[in-house]
């Protein structure tokens, strides 16, 4: 106690005392300088940088307009900044380096993870590198520093502030409380000893994951709230960047039991076919138990594991499989990919028999069924050679009665089943053919490619060879000006093909179309439907909504099956053919194009399960513009689309045509598309 | 207005935390030099209400005493616009206040308080001020909110000088008049309210007066900046003797006759879109833009060293010069930048050279007409 009050007397002296104030004043000097100073280390590396055009605006936001800030990562000319300053995807950009020149600047790649751009400048010497602050030394409380070259050229921004968090972001970035915002957004956060802490950007929970922008974060500035992707990191990765040139998140292809992040363990409902995990082998119920080493008790850990990698990285994982005593661990690799590939239908192999099936008219169905006493299911028109269904040993007049554990009555009922798996998976499928029950096993395999041969497909309908006079009628749609013109063949089909062919304008041109494509249409049961541009110029976009208004009156018309709905043009009009095709993807099961690359404004949609468009393009020999069609053909495929690829054969006085073998082609393509 | 207040909310936090923390450190503690200063300089600032009150415009503001006898420098805002103007002092004494003058360039007024004692009051020496650099600590003082009521203390925020840039900003739709170089600070110090407090060092000087609510030109955000002393002394000085500065102090710096894209022979691409890029449509054969080597599809970037991002900034970048001042373009070209020297008159005086090449007559006209020119532009100096 007595010790106490001396001690109190004691502060109360001091307190009042020169000397102290004189050592805070001395702190306050030493601390400026200090700030000053570690600013000024790094000053040098922090580059202004300028854009020109660009979109005025991004996620309905202003895009920014002034200059904003980069930071020299290597002495040879490479900048990093932040995503945000691109945001608006500039014509060009323009850096000022440290000595005052201006020099023009490439994209190297991004970093769509940490909402990071590579910048390369052309440069005479050496730039200016910062060093990295060690991340293991970096605490909480630390001085951090927000460098920007926004506001002047010639010289940084400055705001001060500490180090907030470490970690955040998944484990992508470090957080400040110093102003950060477009001011400094690519700029280096700074410690006390002139080091580089990170690059400041904008970030969000969602930033990475595609489903905000680079705006994403932004909304926060300086609110006390800022991020900086370590150095430390990107210095890690550089050469690997400037060699791949983008660097994205990587995926998995699970999903995860739903719940907590922060409490469920990570246990997987779903694996994406042909995922890195389906590669892996993993399956439904594993449950993941560690990465690289880390423990992974929630699905929040498994987060923070993940989103610090990029794809193309491989990650060692332990898996958990089974449940009590029975439970395993396994040891996987997986290789992270920065997208899972799109959805592909499964295929058995077989084409049902039309003329039992109609999904449409079930009364009717059941009648017949009833009044011949056959057994409820799909029967088989014909086995596609080579297809999981011959494999299995399936042949023409058996009734698929069950796939897997389902029962099937009708094609749509089948197709809805397959839908619902992918290729390379097992199935079970129950057969009657005569009086047996036959399970047979096979492996879903994909789409076929190939167009099926003649003596593969026997014809539907033969009575009508197409012979007599040809006779067009007309179909016209209220306020529309155009006229589409039909030939229906003379058997009148009850459930036809449907082929929408973009011809040119007039009747003359119909009737020539028509008249060669008479016979293939008449022996596959196809209705030619040729509605015409409203300009003679040619199909345009402007005949989109033409179409689009069609389209429902033609199906009303003629009542066609549902899976062979197709349509076709030839330069131009087959452009405008793949962008109704996308657009109608719902009702449009096939698309035929001849020398027609996609439309370069298309934005192709992914395959998806319950849409079934399948592609066929036809290709002239020679044509100049092959190597364009052959890249669009690898788009489709990957977009999930089955896409089979035709050279038509001949060409007559320079004018390509359609010659008859191409012809029966596209024919028994159509005629095929219901394949399941 | 109302979008505007939510997107405070936050900064008001930081606000009131480093009030409070000013109060703590009286206790003894290594920054009892600090307390000294911030409670110094709290007494030469007053808070000012008036007129508002509706619609979220409030009816007070903050000023600063810049004499013992209570002149206060302020804000020029609608708060002013009454005759029962009440000034609060730091010790809580309430006076009426009168408007000497104002200036509309800046936004500053100058009021007297009606002081019935012979108090000599503290104040800031405008005169003394010194400047600050970039990365100096600041202080920024203000009733922000109007936290500080009856002889409450005004709130004190601290930060850094984060850079002294010219004021490139815009309050709605609107573009501040004032363009001057301004301390561009770290704290959230322009916050409703704030407008006529004080930026001080950490010895408590003056460093310049906290500006109205502001947001940058270029990124939208919004800015916290204080107008230097050496920007308005002397402003002050006329509205101390009771004159307002008129409209003619409104630095009319346009040019008389504004310089255009045509006047040097340049066609850009024709702007369809904001941001068009601005590249080179044509150039006319024989103009500035000729000579200097301008060719189609050359990208400006530079107009005088000012960037040029689209059609729309060019456009603006040319005429803030004469029709006939000589400019510096720089254009991208191939990836390579190059730049290029335009005299629409050197253009103009070739022309009549080459038709007039035997006439001396002619060509001593021309030199009497540059020496015209010449002179025009002397007293237009003056």
């Amino acid at each position: 106690m007595q010790s106490f009050r001396i001690l109190s007397i004691f502060l109360a002296t001091a307190c009042a005392s020169v000397s102290l104030l004189q050592a805070a004043d001395d702190l306050a000097r030493l601390e400026q300088q200090s700030l000053n100073a570690a600013a000024e280390a790094v000053a040098d590396s922090v580059v202004q940088i300028r854009t020109v055009g660009g979109l005025d605006r991004v996620d309905d936001q202003t895009a920014i307009q002034g200059p904003t800030t980069g930071l020299i990562v290597g002495e040879d000319g490479y900048i990093i900044s932040s995503a945000f300053n691109f945001a608006q995807q500039p014509t060009s950009i323009l850096v000022r380096l440290p000595d005052g020149e201006q020099r023009p600047a490439e994209i190297v790649g991004r970093d769509t993870s940490r909402m990071l751009v590579l910048l390369k400048v052309e440069t005479d010497g050496d730039l200016p590198v910062p060093t990295a602050a060690p991340l293991a030394d970096v605490r909480p409380g630390d001085w951090a520093i927000a460098l920007g070259r926004t506001y002047s050229a010639e010289q940084v921004s400055i705001s001060v502030g500490v180090v907030s968090a470490l970690n955040r972001m998944q484990g992508r970035a470090l957080q400040t409380d110093a102003n950060v915002s477009a001011t400094n957004y690519g700029g280096p956060l700074v410690d006390i000893y002139g080091r580089v802490l990170g690059v400041l950007v904008p970030m969000s929970p969602q930033s990475g994951t595609g489903e905000t922008s680079a705006m994403a974060g932004s909304e926060f500035y300086d609110s006390g709230i800022g991020f900086a992707v370590p150095l430390e990191h990107v210095y890690e990765v550089l050469d690997r960047w400037k060699k791949e040139n983008d660097l994205k998140r990587g995926l998995l292809g699970v999903s995860l039991k739903p719940g907590n992040p922060h409490a469920t363990p990570p246990a997987i409902t779903a694996v994406w076919p042909r995922s890195p995990a389906a590669k892996a082998g993993w399956k439904p119920d594993d449950v993941i138990v560690s990465i690289d080493g880390e423990p992974i008790d929630t699905q929040t850990d498994l987060r923070f594991q993940t989103a610090t990698h990029y794809a193309g990285d491989e990650l060692k994982v332990i898996i958990r499989r089974g449940e009590g005593d029975n439970a395993e661990e396994l040891e996987t690799r997986v290789t992270l990919a920065d997208d899972l590939p799109a959805y592909q239908h499964a295929f058995l192999g077989v084409l049902p028999d039309r003329t039992v099936t109609r999904e449409d008219d079930k009364a009717e169905e059941e009648d017949d069924e009833n009044a011949d006493s056959e057994v409820a299911g799909v029967k088989v028109r014909t086995v596609w050679p080579d297809s999981p269904a011959d494999e299995a040993g399936i042949e023409p007049g058996d009734v698929i009665t069950k796939l897997g554990d389902e029962a099937v009555k009708t094609a749509s009922e089948a197709i809805a089943q397959l839908n619902a798996r992918s290729p390379g998976e097992e199935l079970a499928v129950h057969i009657a053919r005569d009086e047996d029950e036959l399970q047979l096993d096979v492996e879903l395999a994909e789409l076929p490619l190939k167009v099926l041969s003649s003596s593969d497909l026997p014809s539907t309908s033969d009575e009508d060879h197409g012979e007599g006079e040809l006779k067009l009628e007309e179909l016209k749609l209220p306020e529309m000006p155009q006229t589409a013109r039909f030939y229906k063949p003379a058997s009148d089909p009850s459930r036809p093909g449907l082929l929408i062919w973009l011809g040119g304008s007039g009747e003359e041109s119909a009737k020539e179309l028509a008249e060669t494509w008479r016979r293939s249409l008449a022996r596959d049961g196809i209705v030619l439907l040729m509605p015409e541009p409203a300009s003679a110029a040619g199909w345009s976009s402007d005949d989109m909504e033409y179409l689009v208004r069609l389209l429902p009156t033609a199906i009303r018309r003629f009542n066609p099956d549902r899976s062979r709905i197709v349509i076709a043009g030839e330069g131009k009009a087959g452009q405008m053919a793949y962008a109704f095709a996308f657009a109608a993807k719902k009702l449009i099961r096939g698309v035929v194009t001849i020398d027609s690359p996609l439309p370069r404004t298309l934005e192709l949609p992914e395959n998806s399960a319950n849409e079934r468009l399948a592609i066929l393009a036809i290709e002239s020999p020679d044509t100049p513009m092959a190597s364009l069609m052959r890249r669009d053909r690898e788009k489709l495929a990957e977009a999930g689309y089955p896409v089979t690829h035709v050279t038509r054969r001949e060409q007559r006085d320079g004018i390509a045509v359609i010659d008859s073998p191409t012809r029966s082609k596209v024919a028994r393509w159509i005629d095929g598309l219901d394949r399941f | 207005m109302l979008s505007l207040r939510s997107s405070q909310r936050i900064r008001i936090a930081a606000a009131f935390v480093f009030a409070t923390t000013a109060i703590a450190l009286a206790n003894c503690a290594p920054a009892a030099s600090l307390h000294n200063t911030i409670r110094d300089a709290q007494r030469k600032v007053v808070k000012i209400y008036g007129a508002g009150g509706l619609s979220g415009l409030e009816a007070y503001q903050t000023g600063i005493l810049i004499s013992s006898e209570g002149h206060v420098l302020t804000v020029q805002s609608y708060v002013l616009d009454t005759d029962d103007l009440a000034i609060v002092l730091d010790d809580g004494r309430k006076r009426k206040g009168e408007l000497l003058g104002s200036d509309p360039f800046r936004e500053l007024a100058v009021l007297k308080l009606q002081l019935d004692e012979d108090a000599a009051l503290p104040h800031f020496n405008l005169n003394a001020a010194p400047t600050a650099s970039v990365g100096d600590r600041v202080l920024a003082l203000s009733n922000l909110f109007n936290i500080a009521g009856g002889d409450e203390p005004v709130s004190v925020l601290h930060g850094v000088v984060t850079a002294l840039a010219p004021l490139d900003a815009r309050r709605g739709a609107f573009e501040s008049a004032f363009r001057g170089r301004v301390y561009i600070v770290d704290a959230a110090a322009n916050n409703p309210g704030a407008a006529g407090g004080a930026l001080v060092n950490w010895q408590g000087e003056l460093l310049g007066l906290l500006g109205k609510e502001l947001r940058s030109r270029s990124t939208g955000a919004w800015l916290h900046y204080a107008i230097p002393v050496d920007q308005f002394i002397d402003a002050v000085d006329t509205m101390r003797r009771g004159e307002s500065l008129g409209a003619g102090d409104l630095a009319g710096s346009a040019p008389a006759e504004p310089l255009k894209l045509a006047d040097l022979g340049v066609a850009l691409v024709p702007e369809l879109l904001p941001r068009t890029p601005p590249y080179i449509d044509a150039v006319h054969p024989g103009s500035a833009a000729d000579r200097a080597g301008l060719r189609r599809d050359d990208l400006v970037v530079f107009v005088e060293g000012e960037a040029t991002a689209s059609y729309a900034a060019v456009v603006e970048a040319l005429g803030r010069h004469e029709k006939f001042d000589a400019v510096r373009i720089s254009v991208l070209r191939d990836g390579e930048l190059i730049e290029a020297s335009l005299d629409p008159e050197a253009a103009v005086d070739e022309s009549d050279a080459s038709e007039a090449e035997s006439s001396d007559e002619q060509s001593g006209e021309k030199a009497l007409e540059e020496a015209q020119r010449d002179g025009t532009e002397e007293e237009a100096g003056e």
